[in-house]
């Protein structure tokens, strides 16, 4: 044969004859890229599984709803916990009577932040109507003074319409206005006698009385209902509270039929109990509730501890699979002993050498890897992405790990003498 | 021409008492097919390893072609300028016979269409059919292999070659078929042929007979039939 055949070219080791190596070895040891590529598969696949869990347990947690339904509890409550950023005031209804001035005519006025909710809690099935200029709402509802629905038979009779303001007052400064009315030497005696009297009255009535504008008109052929007054308590209830009215015993807060409220945080759930306490102390006086119920907690408490476990049970499957991967490809490395002497031997250099085993390895790695996502993209593609910052990180461990591992077996194996190497059963 | 030249090459493990090798001197030269033979421990392997560019003596020189292994690229020297054979034959499990034989043409740079027709006449050359070529190792039999490592060795353009027990997992037929061959590339093609045996009757068919003791290496002159 010619020499100059054979010999045409002096360079170092073309990089491509190393890469087409290193594939062909991937491509022809079926069995054992298999293994590897299997392996890492599996080990990747269940370890993101575990966190795809732990996610779901997480939203599990914080999606729970705690709501908490209580009957006796105060106005103040109401105040308590809309100003906390522990808890969302769902639902509240009072039930009291005031005396409308027409012929001292009682009627239900009911305090409420959810009209067509009480209508529904009352059992009433017809059809209701309401009429109103607001969407039901009451994020909507203005602020500037307190808001009320009324029922469409006390609003005729009242002669009130919508958008007209109903001014609530006490006994005793009704009976100071009929005194008013009645006397006209005590208006001149403080200097009011030349103006109107009605505009009079309406000035004292605006001073001292609480307002409600009217919002809207409900209809439903049920009798109590259209003779009745609605209106959401927290926005009027530090009015309400300080005025000596009818339906209310002096300077106290109205006491509610029931209340419900909803936590907003799951994770402090022990300081809302804790403000559910202290609410409840301050309702009465006396110390009485007519009922009280808490939500049970104990499915939101079972939920965390599963999510707890989770946590804690997760860096150590993370760390087996790692542990079993290393194992793995160092296992696989020793196999390769003399077949890596052998490329030393012929010529290619030891850091080539090395490359190519690393590479193999890490190639195979990569490939089980991204496969493994993609079964649990598959799975579940929301819970991957909740879960993606955590897969990805043990996903670039577990290369680095492996990488590593077949660096170091590498490193070790090229310390040796080649001919040695030669003579190590497999 | 291809000449390995050993100048007092001594050389000692770490934490030996003795040198392994002793000022061991000695000229390997073309066209000339040398046996080593001695008993296990005399540092045949060591020497095996000096010669090949896998380690370099602690004393002494090795020069080859008049430069000192020790100045020169030892992966290149390697790659291009020696070439071995072992008992075990050692070939690629993964690669096909011919691919063997291709393996050191390209990762010299030859390209693979030349790699593959040389690699071809290589076969053909040591008694190889295509059939067989298209193999890999596991299905060829012990003489096959060893004759495919021969072809190897040949593809990388080495005119020296190292031979580790080439016969030692070898019946008696292929012994002797692996040996001509052996002989008949030292004495038509001009390589130089290093064989390492226990076998005293592949010892005798060498030109130049060597024998291993403590370190050193003296020529032996011939062989009784019954000595070592």
């Amino acid at each position: 044969m010619n020499e100059n055949d054979i010999r045409s070219s002096r360079e170092n080791v073309p990089f491509k004859e190393s890469l087409s190596y290193t594939f062909m070895r991937i491509y022809r040891s079926k069995g054992k890229t298999l293994i590897v590529f299997a392996l890492t598969t599996f080990l990747v696949g269940a370890v993101g599984f575990l966190a795809m869990t732990m996610a779901q347990y997480e939203e599990l947690f914080e999606t729970v709803k705690i709501k908490t339904t209580a009957t006796g509890f105060s106005s103040n409550a109401i105040e308590m916990m809309s100003q906390s950023d522990l808890g969302d005031v769902v639902y509240y209804q009072g039930h009291m009577r005031v005396i409308a001035t027409k012929d001292d005519f009682p009627v239900p006025l009911i305090v409420t932040n959810d009209t067509q909710r009480y209508i529904e809690s009352i059992g009433f099935a017809g059809d209701v109507v309401i009429e109103s200029h607001l969407a039901l709402d009451e994020n909507i509802i203005p602020n500037e003074k307190p808001i009320l629905f009324m029922g469409r038979d006390i609003a005729k009779w009242l002669g009130i319409g919508l958008d007209d303001t109903l001014y609530l007052l006490e006994e005793e400064q009704i009976k100071a206005l009929q005194f008013l009315y009645q006397s006209e030497e005590y208006l001149t005696s403080i200097g009011l006698a030349d103006r109107p009297y009605e505009e009079i009255l309406e000035s004292i009535i605006a001073e001292s009385s609480l307002s409600f504008k009217v919002v809207g008109l409900i209809q439903s052929n049920n009798a109590e209902l259209d003779m009745s007054f609605f209106a959401p308590l927290h926005k009027a209830v530090h009015q309400i509270n300080g005025l000596k009215i009818a339906f209310g015993e002096e300077g106290l807060p109205i006491i509610l039929d029931f209340s419900e409220f909803q936590l907003l945080d799951n994770f402090r759930i022990d300081d809302y109990s804790t403000l559910l306490q202290e609410m409840a102390s301050q309702s009465r006086e006396d110390g009485s509730l007519d009922a009280k119920h808490f939500t049970d907690t104990s499915r939101l408490y079972s939920i965390a501890h599963v999510r707890d476990l989770l946590n804690v049970f997760f860096p150590i499957a993370a760390f087996i699979a790692i542990a079993l991967s290393v194992v793995a490809i160092g296992l696989t490395m020793t196999q390769s002993i003399k077949e890596m002497a052998l490329l030393r031997i012929l010529g290619i250099t030891a850091n080539r050498t090395r490359t190519i085993f690393i590479f193999e390895h890490f190639f195979v790695t990569v490939i089980g890897t991204l496969l493994a996502m993609g079964f649990l993209m598959f799975f579940n593609i929301r819970l991957f992405a909740n879960s993606a910052s955590i897969i990805l990180l043990f996903c670039v461990l577990y290369l680095f790990a492996c990488s590593f591992t077949s660096f170091i077996a590498s490193a070790v194996m090229a310390k040796k003498k080649p001919l040695e190497l030669l003579q190590v059963k497999e | 021409m291809s000449t390995l030249i050993l100048n007092d090459v001594s050389y000692q493990y770490k934490g030996a008492e003795k040198q392994t090798i002793r000022n061991l001197s000695a000229k390997f030269e073309p066209s000339t097919l040398y046996s080593i033979a001695g008993p296990s421990g005399s540092g045949k392997s060591t020497l095996l390893s000096l010669l090949a560019g896998l380690d370099l003596p602690k004393e002494g020189t090795i020069e080859f072609d008049g430069k000192s292994l020790s100045d020169i690229d030892l992966d290149l020297y390697r790659r291009r300028d020696i070439a071995m054979i072992f008992q075990a034959f050692h070939l690629f499990p993964l690669l096909t016979a011919i691919e063997n034989v291709c393996f050191p043409m390209k990762i010299n740079g030859v390209p693979s269409n030349e790699a593959k027709k040389t690699a071809k006449s290589l076969l053909e050359h040591v008694g190889i059919t295509e059939e067989q070529s298209k193999r890999f190792p596991s299905k060829l039999s012990g003489g096959e292999q060893q004759r495919v490592a021969i072809a190897r060795s040949l593809a990388s353009g080495a005119k020296i070659i190292i031979a580790d027990e080439p016969t030692g997992n070898l019946d008696v037929e292929n012994t002797h078929k692996v040996m001509e061959l052996l002989k008949n590339l030292a004495m038509n093609e001009g390589y130089c042929i290093i064989v390492v045996t226990h076998d005293m009757e592949v010892a005798k068919m060498a030109d130049v007979k060597y024998r291993m003791s403590g370190g050193m290496l003296e020529e032996v002159l011939f062989y009784a039939h019954c000595g070592t």
